[in-house]
């Protein structure tokens, strides 16, 4: 290729010399012709084929104007000057004419890589949004600057698991995919050789770390603009995942106020009526208008209704913790006010059986959420009346643990049948299946709240007959007082 | 005055507003009903009743904007009926000027109780002396009997309970406590609350297992739930 354009260059000089020889022109304007065809190659030449067109152009004008003619020798000094002259002015021009034209290429390239880059920002900000839009952004980007092949990858959990965004040019290869995961560990550029130049793969980092990776195969940008051009696709990334992450946000809390209005809506329909049905049993029975036999049956109404209660109670407790919405709070509760509230919400109990509680001296407050406890302590009672022969009384225990520091027993002990197979089975399994009425539901609440209160219930046989519910709870901090 | 007392019932499911309403007559209480809080406030200035009984959750006011609404002129008392669950409302209803709160689902008995603690609260100036099954406190000479015998508080314990004592009935917030009575250390914390109540509760309760006289109230603060003696 530049023997080529230099065989044209010395072309044009040969024509040049054969036209002053033809119009039989004097030294200094055959000089002068020959300095302007040397000046023309050198505006579109590079400067190596410029050049020679100079030496080329100086012999000839030795060779052909200065005496003695058709001989490279000249016998007037002042002659040797001029030659020398015609020599320098025509390399000097060269270079001059050549640096000037390397400068405008230069900046003919830089405004194109700057339009290039403008293009891509404007093709990134205006689009209607998604990682579909940034991988065209990116293609066409591409394409604008030559790259022969190349396009946009975003990496998943690792590097090796791949999703081409974008590509164009020549399909993508083993080795391609190689180099972006190499780009994805390493998190650096690379810039090797290939059959298209140069390729060059570099990462997109996005909230520290490595989303994706821009390949371009053989484009002609320089470094610099393809950083810019990677530093806009990882602003458009992150900008991606951003708004990707506000809509799920938003989207998991519109779920969330449908959650809690679902569940408003089921404890308002639910409860407002038991919340009646409490009231006028209750009322029945303070009334006085119920005949001896049926005071009986309007207990047990009551009893159940309030036991229905607490259970849509438990249950809506539980969805809440499960959605999300809530989360326990826990706060320094006494176990002795656990236990009074306990009795209060079980007056269908404590009127018929002995419920004794006895706190240890030194057991410390417990640290839980007060109506998490509640729920469990009065589950385990429930259980513990449903199991216990009619006369014996149920004891409510608290004390330290004698395990481990900083924890609280809470037992509740019955003098039921024990754990009896079929009550061992059920409190030592995981997810064993719920069974109404009974230690079934009850147990899977105690044994499901207890865990979110950060703690655990076990069961064993009591001595003497009879099963203990031991419930571990963390213990309050101990607060100093101030000296008042 | 039990007997002639007008109470405001403000519940707008119709179900639970006659059963309450059926009950509180059927005690000789003089009863006025509402739906929500709007026809709450008109009855309020028209009836002048001596207690409002109020839900929270109502369509058109809300139990909070009636709270607020009715505050501005009056200190008839007001119980909050409120949901299991809901003690942010319940701090939110005492901090607007609510006098108590009762949780459904409630029994009527302890409902009544309620009531009448309230009644009897606003008709009541400031005792001396304030006696309870098996408690006495003299306020002039700054006493405390626990059957017959006398027990040593340290002031400060002296005056958390004359301050759960005289609002018997009446849940106190934990910042009340702070604010009547460490009224001189503003850096009194829940846990210096706590520690007190616990050193109190140690000295008057006769079986610190099975509590008489003073009950936490979950996130809230603390309750007297001994009745006074006529």
């Amino acid at each position: 290729m530049l023997a080529l354009r230099l065989a044209r260059g010395l072309l044009l000089v040969a024509l040049l010399t054969g036209c002053a020889i033809a119009l039989r022109l004097n030294s200094a304007s055959a000089g002068f012709l020959l300095l302007v065809g040397v000046l023309l190659i050198a505006s579109r030449q590079p400067l190596v084929v410029a050049s020679g067109a100079a030496v080329a152009a100086t012999l000839a004008y030795n060779f052909f104007f200065f005496p003695p003619k058709h001989t490279l020798t000249i016998d007037d000094p002042e002659n040797w000057i001029a030659l020398l002259t015609f020599l320098l002015t025509s390399l000097l021009a060269n270079r001059l004419l050549v640096r000037e034209r390397q400068q405008a290429e230069k900046a003919r390239a830089s405004h194109e890589e700057i339009e290039a880059l403008y293009d891509l920002s404007v093709s990134l900000l205006r689009g209607a949004g998604g990682t579909e839009q940034i991988g065209d952004a990116a293609s066409r980007y591409l394409g604008r600057v030559g790259a022969a092949s190349g396009g946009l990858i975003l990496f998943g959990a690792s590097p090796q698991q791949q999703r081409v965004l974008s590509w164009t040019g020549a399909p993508m290869s083993d080795e391609v995919e190689d180099i972006a995961a190499g780009v994805g560990r390493h998190g650096r550029t690379t810039d090797i050789p290939s059959p298209f130049g140069r390729d060059v793969c570099v990462p997109l980092t996005a909230g520290g770390r490595v989303r994706a990776a821009l390949l371009a195969r053989g484009a002609n940008q320089t470094r610099t603009a393809l950083d810019s051009a990677v530093n806009l696709l990882s602003f458009a990334i992150e900008r991606e995942q951003f708004t990707s992450e506000r809509a799920r946000v938003e989207a998991l809390g519109q779920a969330n106020e449908l959650k809690s209005s679902l569940l408003q809506a089921v404890s308002h329909d639910l409860k407002s009526p038991l919340t009646v049905l409490a009231v006028e049993s209750e009322a029945l029975e303070r009334s006085g208008a119920v005949a001896d036999g049926a005071t009986e049956h309007v207990r047990t109404i009551r009893d159940e209704v309030g036991r229905l209660h607490r259970r849509i109670d438990n249950l809506l407790s539980l969805a809440r913790f499960e959605a999300g919405m809530v989360s326990p709070r826990t706060e320094p509760t006494p176990a002795a006010d656990l236990f009074r509230a306990a009795r209060e919400a079980l007056p269908t109990i404590t009127a018929d059986r002995a419920v004794r509680t006895t706190v240890a001296d030194d057991t410390r407050d417990l640290l839980v959420d007060p109506s998490l406890a509640l729920e469990i302590v009065i589950n385990l009672i429930e259980n513990a009346d449903d199991a216990s022969p009619a006369d014996a009384p149920i004891e409510l225990r608290a004390l330290p643990s004698a395990e481990v520091e900083g924890r609280v027993w809470v037992e509740i002990a019955d003098r039921g049948p024990g754990l009896t197979p079929e009550l061992a089975t059920r409190v030592r399994a995981i997810g064993a299946p719920r069974v109404e009425g009974g230690r079934g539901l009850g147990i899977e609440l105690a044994r499901t709240l207890a865990a979110l209160s950060g703690g655990s219930v076990e069961w064993f046989e009591r001595d003497g007959g009879g099963t203990i519910a031991r419930l571990d709870l963390p213990a309050a901090p101990v607060a100093a007082a101030e000296a008042t | 005055m039990l007997g002639t007392s007008r109470i405001l019932v403000v519940e707008d499911d119709p179900a639970i507003r006659r059963a309450i309403v059926a009950q509180l007559r059927g005690e000789g209480y003089d009863v006025v009903e509402a739906a929500n809080g709007s026809e709450a406030l008109a009855s309020a200035r028209a009836d002048k009743p001596d207690l409002v009984l109020t839900d929270l959750a109502m369509p058109v006011m809300d139990g909070f904007g009636l709270i607020t609404t009715l505050r501005k002129s009056s200190t008839t008392p007001v119980i909050v009926l409120s949901v299991r669950g809901g003690e942010a409302d319940r701090v939110r209803a005492l901090d607007l000027g609510a006098d108590d709160f009762v949780a459904k689902p409630f029994s009527v008995a302890e409902l009544l109780a309620r009531v009448r603690a309230q009644l009897r609260r606003s008709g009541l100036g400031t005792p001396s002396q304030l006696r309870f099954a098996g408690l006495t406190i003299d306020f002039d000479k700054r006493r405390v009997l626990r059957a017959d015998d006398e027990i040593r508080l340290t002031p400060t314990e002296f005056a958390l309970l004359a301050l759960l004592a005289s609002s018997a009935g009446k849940v106190v917030t934990t910042d009340q406590i702070i604010a009547r009575v460490w009224r001189d250390t503003p850096t009194t914390t829940a846990d210096t609350v706590r520690v007190h109540v616990a050193s109190l509760r140690k000295k008057i309760e006769p079986d610190p297992a099975s509590p008489r006289f003073i009950v936490t109230e979950p996130w809230i603060g603390y309750r007297f739930i001994a009745e006074p003696l006529e």
